[in-house]
């Protein structure tokens, strides 16, 4: 049935006054199409026109003569070749479902509903507002979960590709020592078509303006080769670079060091670099994107696995020696050989190594596999990376949910003042779906402009986190580029986002319930329409609120726990520089004499304190060192003839400079030489472990099977980590049990920053060619280990906040509009002698009755949620009382204000004016 | 206040609006007296200030200048917490556009006054004059399954049920069809006849207008009593 188009003419005007011009609307009401569009195109002019009358009558009557000769021009030639094309093809006149029709459909869509969108700027800029804040932050998260879990490490054929571990009842996913990889190589030659393995290695590279450190790799012959990795310039290293230790002085730079370093020097290849004092020539650059086999950290050059010892300064071969554990292994799968075959060389092989090496191969070590495309960095950590990962994501995604509750419920508030205009056009024929696509149409375009601003937060937030100075004990590297999967997430939660805050309100105020809204709705009648689901918003955004903030606050009490706990040492501004003086240049006295001079002039800089040297410091995530103690009527654990305990090597001032009691017997002193009386010093755990009996001074115990007499007992301190119970710990002198690795500890009355600084200018003048490997305060060192609870309070907490302001926003936005929907009864109140406070109350109670139930939700939910994260807490119950008591008072307080500021503005209407207007 | 209706008085009463750049002066020197228990219409061509009238009188809104006089006190002076107490305990509006609270049922409506005046025992009594407007099987209803008739005659029961001495009524039949306005006419007079109740009725309804004991008419701001009855006394001679 044809349609013919027509104005809203029974539409209740605010002020009517003479109505567009007749003559202008007749001939629109010729040329457009008998339609639901034709419809939909006369009706906007009209609400248009309404609109622009209200500010100025004249101008409105021209805006609207322009617009009726355009649209008549426009569609005179369309109307007449469309009849003649639809006669053609007997298609019916009513709806066009050409190709041609529905693009000019969607474009119509798009006009009106950027029309309606410039028409309220502040609804649009709030939504706008509110939606790019919800999708940057999941952009920036997804983004940095893409690079830290998602994104390929461009290996070739990776469903191929095995990673190798020794692992142990305790530590399940460990690195090997290299005479275990070649043993593995030799037992799985049947399975695997190569085997390679990589270490880290610090590397002191000469400059210009002296030397920098840099975090490298070394690699074995196959390693490039076994990825599938090609190089971007020159060629990668190969068998041939792998024979002999200390004879293959080649580099490969990684793309990136390549590229801040030498500028993307493109003949870079065959021009020298001095490590360590030998020039190195490079081979080649590797290809863009590729950051090495274990994910995050990308080392900056590529050497031969031969030359790390020489290059790291060791003063043994880890080359040779089965408890050197700094090998991570991959290798690959031959054609046609499957996991399982691979599970059973492993076996084969881990047999083999207990039976040949009892001592370091006990009955609870074996190699461990795992598929390259399930592990993200190592399965040990990957058990806390992914939680972390979900939990992010859940949190981003319950801001975005917020903010698309927010509009939702704005968006439902204006199609209840919409309503008779929907009505109208419903009444004159307009297809519902035509108008829920006119209306999605406008939020689709909301999230889009949203999606396009949040990219640009998200960029900015990234950035921000990329400088930002984390005090990480080893550089991490994460691509967080928007790639192809970020930009279709970010496009995917956008277009999400529009639909599901749109759809509900479309289809609410299309619901074709048509009389009611044609009935003049001035007499009073009429309960606001889709309150119950705006309310249901509110509710449900205050109990996600709530539910984010607890979550916060239990971060935030978790973190405060732990910033309280004493680790037992570095009480005091200290200054840590990590010092090797190589093997191959010092010799263990030499060594010695260097220490112990560098000691004393630090010592003699001012305001220094104490200083100490220790091998190993305590709270260090990348190194623990245990040793072999055998006690007298102790039995070791089960499977083992020792006890594993921590152990660290020191000089006699290490405990004053670090701030370790002596609590019995004596120190480590200057007498304690190699020649001289195997001593150690233990502290309290160990005493009350190994030796429970007492008189722990002056007793024996074996020591890597060696007898040592324990001297002096300390306090106990933290040595893993801050949330450890007491752990048992030895030190040993440092004349008779040397190690060239040494951490100088220096305390300091005055500034750490600036005691890092003198004691590396120090140490280079002793020496210019000393490796400093590390260099921080103890502040810095101790930070590390709040890291992950300082990042998850950070990160909960301020998505939380934000969480609490949208949700406020909405709060307020729907009160409001309650409460301007109520200014009449408000008017009725007030003339009837309500006072002031009693309409403010009971407009604030209303909204405070949502904030009630939603508050008790979230409640309930968090305590639910807050089990799941019982595993990241530290010093404090999931079901923490402060945090569940103030929680809901903030979100009451923050609610209060959002419902009490509209209902006080509304309870001070005029009201003579409310009961006059209709 | 007296036991029946108060007496009102106006003395030069100016009121004006301002309406986007302009002022509109409604009410230039306004004066009339109202005697207690008098029920008085007020005709006059829309925009006139009728209902400012009602609204001056009930200290909705006050004079820019002048005396509004209600029971010997005058209402412009009362702080704005005792204007609201006069109004809750001595005035009842009925309202051209009915204004019934929406999200109320009609016995809540019709309870709302009691409410404020902290009256308990006023049920029996709204319930009574339900049936009085002949709507007492719709006390459970929504305001907006009601006809115009009926949502009038709820707000005449709504305007009587705390026992006001003065009843305000603005336009009460202007809404509705004649046979409907007849009605409710009908029961403004059987309900407040008799009770000693001061009436004040804003109409355009000569109808109406005849059955109150004067009628009075707004003309270019000023109060002039109908020709019928002649001149209103100059109350500031």
């Amino acid at each position: 049935m044809s349609r013919q188009a027509q104005p809203p003419e029974d539409e209740h005007r605010a002020d009517p006054g003479s109505g567009p011009p007749r003559l202008a609307t007749r001939l629109l009401e010729g040329v457009l199409p008998p339609t639901d569009r034709g419809a939909a195109i006369l009706g906007d002019l009209h609400e248009e026109f309404e609109a622009r009358a209200r500010k100025d009558e004249r101008a409105a009557r021209r805006w609207y003569v322009v617009e009726a000769i355009g649209i008549g021009v426009r569609y005179g030639r369309r109307t007449r070749r469309n009849r003649r094309g639809a006669a053609a093809l007997g298609a019916p006149q009513g709806h066009d479902r050409s190709w041609e029709g529905m693009v000019d459909t969607l474009f119509t869509n798009v006009r009106y509903a950027v029309r309606r969108l410039t028409r309220s700027p502040m609804f649009t800029l709030v939504a706008v507002l509110s939606l790019g804040i919800g999708i940057g932050a999941n952009t920036a998260m997804f983004s940095l979960v893409n690079a830290a879990i998602i994104r390929d490490m461009g290996f070739a054929e990776p469903e191929r590709l095995v990673d190798v571990y020794e692992g142990t009842d305790d530590f399940t996913h460990g690195t090997l020592s290299y005479p275990d990889y070649l043993d593995f190589v030799e037992g799985s030659r049947d399975v695997f078509e190569a085997v390679t393995v990589s270490r880290f290695a610090v590397v002191q590279a000469d400059t210009e303006d002296g030397v920098e450190t840099l975090f490298g790799a070394g690699v074995t012959g196959e390693f490039f080769d076994l990825l599938g990795i090609d190089a971007a310039r020159g060629r990668l290293l190969g068998e041939e670079d792998d024979v002999a230790p200390g004879a293959h002085p080649v580099v490969v730079l990684g793309h990136d060091y390549w590229s801040s370093r030498y500028a993307a020097d493109p003949d870079i290849v065959g021009r020298q670099v001095r490590l360590r004092g030998r020039p190195y020539a490079v081979i080649g650059v590797t290809p863009e994107g590729f950051t090495g086999s274990v994910r995050g950290f990308a080392p900056a050059l590529y050497v031969p696995v031969m030359m790390v010892d020489e290059l790291m300064g060791s003063t043994g071969n880890s080359l040779e020696s089965r408890g050197s554990q700094s090998y991570f292994g991959t290798a690959r799968l031959r054609d046609g050989a499957t996991f399982a075959q691979a599970e059973a060389a492993a076996e084969r092989v881990t047999a083999t190594l207990r039976e040949r090496h009892p001592r370091t191969w006990t009955p609870d070590k074996e190699f461990v596999l795992e598929r390259t495309e399930d592990v993200i960095m190592n399965p040990m950590i990957d058990r806390f990376v992914v939680p972390a990962a979900g939990m992010i994501m859940t949190v981003v995604g319950l801001v975005l949910l917020i903010a698309c509750a927010n509009l939702a419920s704005f968006l439902l508030a204006r199609a209840a003042d919409r309503r008779k205009e929907i009505a109208v056009r419903l009444a004159v024929g307009a297809r519902r779906r035509t108008l829920v696509a006119q209306l999605l149409t406008e939020t689709v375009i909301l999230a889009g402009v949203g999606g396009a601003l949040g990219i640009v937060i998200a960029t900015q937030g990234l950035d921000l986190l990329l400088a930002a100075d984390l005090p990480l004990p080893f550089p991490i590297t994460l691509d967080l580029s928007l790639d192809r999967t970020v930009l279709a997430f970010s496009a995917l939660v956008s277009l999400g986002a529009g639909v599901l805050f749109g759809l509900a309100p479309a289809l609410q105020s299309t619901n074709p319930d048509v009389a009611p809204a044609l009935r003049d709705e001035s007499a009073g009648g009429g309960r606001a329409r889709g309150a119950s689901l705006r309310n249901a918003l509110v509710v449900g955004q205050v109990a996600v609120s709530v539910v984010l903030l607890v979550g916060a606050g239990l971060f935030l009490r978790s973190l405060d726990a732990s910033r309280r706990l004493d680790p037992g040492f570095g009480g005091t501004p200290t200054a840590l520089v990590q010092l090797v003086t190589p093997g191959d240049r010092y010799t263990r006295e030499e060594a010695l004499v260097y220490q112990r001079t560098l000691r004393e002039r630090v010592a003699a800089l001012p305001g220094v304190q104490s200083v100490g040297v220790i091998d190993n410091i305590h709270l260090d995530p990348l190194n623990t060192q245990t040793v072999r103690v055998q006690v007298d009527g102790i039995d070791p654990p089960p499977g083992q003839d020792f006890h594993g305990v921590d152990y660290a090597v020191i000089d006699e001032h290490l405990l004053e400079a670090l701030d370790i009691p002596l609590v019995e017997g004596r120190g480590i002193e200057a007498l304690d030489v190699a020649d001289g009386e195997p001593v150690a010093l233990v502290n309290q755990e160990f005493v009350h472990r190994f030796l429970p009996e007492g008189g722990a001074v002056g007793r024996e115990v074996r020591l890597n099977g060696d007898p040592v007499r324990v001297v002096g007992v300390t306090a106990d301190h933290k040595v893993r980590g801050l949330g450890e119970a007491p752990r048992p710990f030895v030190y040993r002198p440092i004349r008779q049990s040397f190690s060239p690795y040494g951490w100088v500890a220096a305390r300091t009355g005055g500034e750490a920053e600036r005691l890092v600084l003198d004691v590396i200018a120090e140490a280079r003048a002793l020496d210019p060619d000393i490796m400093v490997t590390q260099a921080k305060t103890m502040r810095r060192h101790l930070a590390v280990m709040l890291l992950g609870r300082e990042l998850g309070a950070m990160v909960v907490g301020g998505f939380a906040l934000l969480a609490l302001l949208l949700a406020s926003i909405g709060l307020y936005g729907t009160v409001s509009y309650a409460v301007a929907r109520r200014a009449r009864e408000v008017g009725i109140r007030l003339s009837l002698g309500a006072d002031v406070g009693s309409v403010i109350r009971m407009l604030t109670g209303s909204g405070m009755r949502l904030v009630a139930t939603g508050g008790a939700i979230g409640v309930l939910a968090a305590a639910a949620a807050a089990q799941l994260l019982s595993r990241l807490l530290y010093g404090v119950p999931p079901l923490d009382l402060p945090t569940f008591l103030v929680v809901p008072v903030v979100v009451g307080l923050v609610a209060f204000m959002a419902s009490w500021v509209p209902a006080r503005r509304v309870a001070r209407i005029d009201p003579v004016g409310a009961l006059r207007s209709e | 206040m007296n036991e029946t209706g108060p007496s009102i008085e106006l003395i030069d009463v100016h009121k004006s609006y301002r309406e986007a750049d302009r002022t509109h002066r409604v009410l230039t020197g306004a004066s009339v007296e109202i005697r207690s228990g008098e029920r008085v219409a007020v005709l006059g061509p829309s925009g006139s200030g009728k209902s400012t009238l009602l609204n001056l009188v009930s200290g909705i809104d006050l004079p820019d200048s002048g005396t509004v006089r209600v029971g010997g006190a005058d209402i412009g002076a009362l702080p704005e917490r005792e204007r609201t107490l006069f109004r809750r305990r001595h005035v009842g509006f009925v309202f051209q556009f009915f204004n019934l609270v929406p999200t109320l049922t009609v016995m809540e409506n019709l309870l709302l006054p009691l409410e404020l005046t902290g009256s308990p025992d006023g049920r029996a009594h709204a319930e009574s004059l339900l049936e009085a407007v002949r709507l007492s099987d719709r006390a459970g209803t929504f305001p907006d399954r009601l006809s115009g008739g009926e949502q009038q005659r709820v707000a005449l029961a709504r305007a009587l049920v705390h026992g006001p001495d003065l009843l305000l009524a603005d336009e009460p039949t202007g809404n509705l069809d004649e046979d409907t306005g007849e009605l409710v006419v009908a029961l403004l007079d059987e309900l407040v006849r008799d009770s000693g109740t001061t009436l004040v009725v804003v109409t355009h309804a000569r109808s109406l207008a005849d059955r109150m004991d004067r009628t009075l008419h707004v003309d270019h701001g000023k109060l002039v009593e109908d020709s019928l009855t002649g001149t209103v006394p100059d109350l500031r001679a």
